[in-house]
């Protein structure tokens, strides 16, 4: 059992010879407290803080903050000097640090194309790995952060949540669907009979 | 708790726009909570085919409180019921569709029996233009069976039918004379499908005539009409007249300038999308015409059945500058007679460039000859500071029954998914079109250290080489150099040559599956957006243990 459980990792750790992976490696894996170990120091690291709902104040660089247009918005309208801690009163400690962790790791990204293609009807849910693994968290945290990212307005971020609440319906029988969200199914068997013929007059 | 989604309902929009009614019929399935939340979403789209579903939204019926969310009406079952009962339905649909008030967006699939199409589609749509949606119609979409032949005096509906559908005025040759039927005003969106030819004129003195046809001629619809789409066996239409009013088109093979031509009636100045997804260009079809009659716009999409149909010459490929506005071009890649392919496409968009469309942003050219499936050149034209660099690229051609597969046919434009990510991509400067690569970027996996360029990556070094071939296999000495240690730490690397490993043993031992690692595979290696490969790929037992 050990045997193929070192395997298993050396598979993942690629050089072969490591039975724990480097920080190299982990970096690539992107496990959050590495990343933030190994990111190097920004040239502009004007620090703010945030005040959250339960008030924790925590501290932020200025850059990463302003991934949410409303904390920019609200900088620029004050001015430079900003010492008091901003209150976000809809958002709580644990998902506040979870936005911040996201952003972040998207502090250098590009802004998003501006998509004008209106025509495509239905939009793609792929979404980045590291991503992925962010999202992994229980569904009251999930739709807390879809709310954080919403007030905050932080639109890719409020894109990936809503991806991911996608990609858990996705594809899905009903009965599938109640499990992942815990639904009581309070439908008759002829209620049900009835609904899917209603369903058939909507286009698929 | 049945609160499945604790969200405001404008998040709730956001999350419906990535699924699929299927997904959302399936929501409306849970419970009941869910499918009063999700009716809403699921409504807009209707279908109407079954007396029941006419019943549920009459009035006081169980759905018509979600009446006004119908944006989109199917007019279903006039093509696949026995023609007699279709025949009723032109009758019926009509009559109902006032219930929907805020509907923007018809379809009429009717493919019945050719003789009497014409004679159907008048009546059904004579009724149509009399209910207000008609008035506030934004998208249409149609799908005919090819109806050229007119019906004569020999061939009629019984007398029941005859009186409903038989008052289309008459002229000479039993053609009618004149539709009748004004177009819809605000119409924006027009997609057509139809297993014929497509005309873009009025034929005199002919019996190929179509209800199309005669629809599309109709003034007024060429100063609406933003978005124009046609699925048609072929295309024909003829070239406005030149500025000496002269019509210079050709009807036939030699023929000259026919002396009955009108030549094309109208100009349609704002259409700006253009789809066209054709078998062959007929008569006098060319970009040239496509695009003296299209002047304004600015997508361009022009698919011909590979294999069956001569590509587009090169020459008729340049003429699209006519066509100042356009942004995205994407036609099958000419025919190029003189050596070097590639340096054929590169002039045509050069001289697209320099010819005056100043717009141009992207330009996809598919090969449609037999032989060359699934070829797809990109160029982008990016524009900085008086600069215009091209960058060139491959992928492969979408798939094209994917394409096809639904009536609703505006997709995307660009190659989708991992196809365009991961097309490799070189730079060509305008002046001395030497290639040179792009700058190291993540998502194409070029290598960043020296010991990686040029011949060792086939697949870079050179325009031509096949560039979908993923699956190259790294030398094994790559291992000594720093660099890919560096990058293999990183995950960058291992998969190749994990593979190539794998591949030798496989083939000592002369196991034959999976010679060749999947595409699949492949694109997840570059960019690394999916699951990593490795993952999936079961190692041979030794292969990290005896190296």
């Amino acid at each position: 059992m050990g045997l193929s459980a070192s395997r298993q990792i050396e598979t993942t750790a690629i050089s072969g010879h490591l039975a724990f992976p480097t920080t190299a490696q982990l970096h690539h894996i992107n496990l959050p407290v590495f990343r933030q170990l190994s990111t190097p120091t920004a040239v502009n690291m004007t620090n703010m803080k945030l005040l959250s709902s339960d008030n924790v104040e925590i501290s932020v660089e200025k850059d990463v903050a302003e991934r949410s247009v409303l904390i920019k918005n609200m900088l620029e309208d004050v001015g430079e000097t900003m010492d008091a801690p901003i209150p976000i009163p809809n958002v709580n400690e644990a998902v506040l640090r979870k936005v911040i962790e996201w952003c972040e790791h998207h502090r250098n990204d590009p802004p998003p194309p501006a998509d004008d293609d209106s025509d495509s009807r239905k939009k793609s849910t792929d979404i980045e790995e590291w991503d992925q693994k962010f999202m992994q968290v229980d569904q009251e945290m999930l739709f807390e952060i879809i709310l954080a990212a919403n007030y905050l307005d932080i639109k890719p971020l409020l894109d990936v949540g809503c991806k991911t609440v996608a990609n858990m319906i996705k594809g899905k029988s009903p009965e599938e669907i109640r499990k992942t969200f815990n639904i009581q199914n309070d439908f008759t068997p002829e209620e049900e009979d009835q609904i899917r013929r209603e369903n058939e007059w909507a286009e698929e | 708790m049945n609160i499945m989604l604790p969200l405001p309902a404008e998040l709730l929009i956001e999350i419906f726009s990535y699924l699929n009614n299927t997904d959302v019929k399936n929501l409306s399935l849970c419970s009941k909570s869910h499918r009063v939340q999700v009716l809403p979403f699921l409504f807009e789209s209707f279908k109407l085919a079954s007396p029941q579903s006419l019943k549920a939204f009459q009035d006081g019926g169980k759905l018509s409180w979600l009446r006004f969310n119908v944006r989109h009406i199917r007019l279903s079952g006039l093509h696949d019921a026995p023609i007699g009962r279709t025949l009723d339905r032109t009758h019926t649909y009509p009559a109902v569709l006032h219930r929907f008030p805020n509907a923007t967006d018809l379809t009429v699939p009717c493919n019945i029996h050719s003789q009497i199409q014409y004679n159907v589609l008048h009546y059904l749509f004579k009724r149509i233009a009399k209910t207000p949606i008609y008035r506030s119609l934004k998208c249409l979409t149609l799908t005919c069976s090819d109806e050229r032949r007119f019906p004569n005096n020999d061939f009629k509906l019984s007398d029941h039918y005859q009186t409903r559908f038989g008052m289309i005025p008459r002229g000479p040759m039993d053609l009618p004379l004149a539709l009748g039927i004004p177009s819809p005003p605000v119409l924006e969106e027009l997609s057509i499908t139809t297993d014929g030819c497509f005309h873009f004129h009025k034929p005199e003195n002919s019996t190929d005539v179509s209800f199309l046809g005669f629809y599309l001629l109709q003034p007024s619809l060429a100063n609406t009409l933003k978005r124009l789409e046609i699925r048609a066996h072929g295309l024909k239409m003829l070239q406005p007249r030149d500025t000496t009013g002269k019509c210079n088109c050709h009807t036939g093979l030699g023929q000259g300038p026919s002396p009955s031509c009108a030549g094309m009636p109208h100009i349609y100045t704002s259409v700006s999308k253009l789809k066209v997804h054709i078998d062959c260009f007929c008569g006098s079809t060319s970009f040239v015409a496509l695009a003296a009659t299209f002047p304004n716009v600015e997508d361009l999409e022009v698919e011909l059945l590979r294999g069956l149909a001569p590509p587009p010459t090169l020459h008729e490929c340049r003429e699209l500058v006519i066509a100042k506005k356009l942004k995205r071009i994407r036609i099958p890649s000419p025919y190029i007679y003189t050596s070097g392919y590639e340096d054929g496409l590169r002039s045509l968009v050069i001289g697209w460039v320099k010819g005056g469309l100043t717009h141009l942003e992207r330009a996809e050219l598919a090969r449609c000859e037999a032989g060359h499936r699934n070829k797809l050149w990109l160029c982008e034209v990016l524009r900085e500071e008086g600069l215009c660099v091209l960058r060139w690229g491959q992928a492969r051609r979408p798939n094209k029954a994917d394409d096809c597969s639904k009536c609703r046919l505006w997709r995307p434009y660009t190659v989708s998914g991992d196809e365009g990510r991961n097309a490799k991509l070189l730079e060509y400067d305008q002046e001395g079109y030497t290639a040179y690569p792009l700058p190291d970027d993540e998502d194409n996996g070029r290598p960043e250290s020296p010991a990686y360029s040029g011949s060792e990556w086939g697949g870079y070094s050179s325009f031509w080489s096949d560039g979908f071939d993923y699956n190259y296999e790294y030398p094994g000495d790559l291992s000594e150099s720093s660099g890919a240690e560096d990058r293999r730490t990183r995950g960058e690397l291992t998969w190749g040559r994990e593979t190539s490993q794998k591949l030798r043993r496989r083939r000592k031992d002369g196991d034959k599956r999976k010679a060749k690692p999947s595409r699949k595979h492949a694109l997840n290696l570059k960019g690394g957006r999916k699951a990593s490969p490795y993952k999936t790929l079961e190692p041979p037992e030794d292969l990290y243990w005896h190296d």
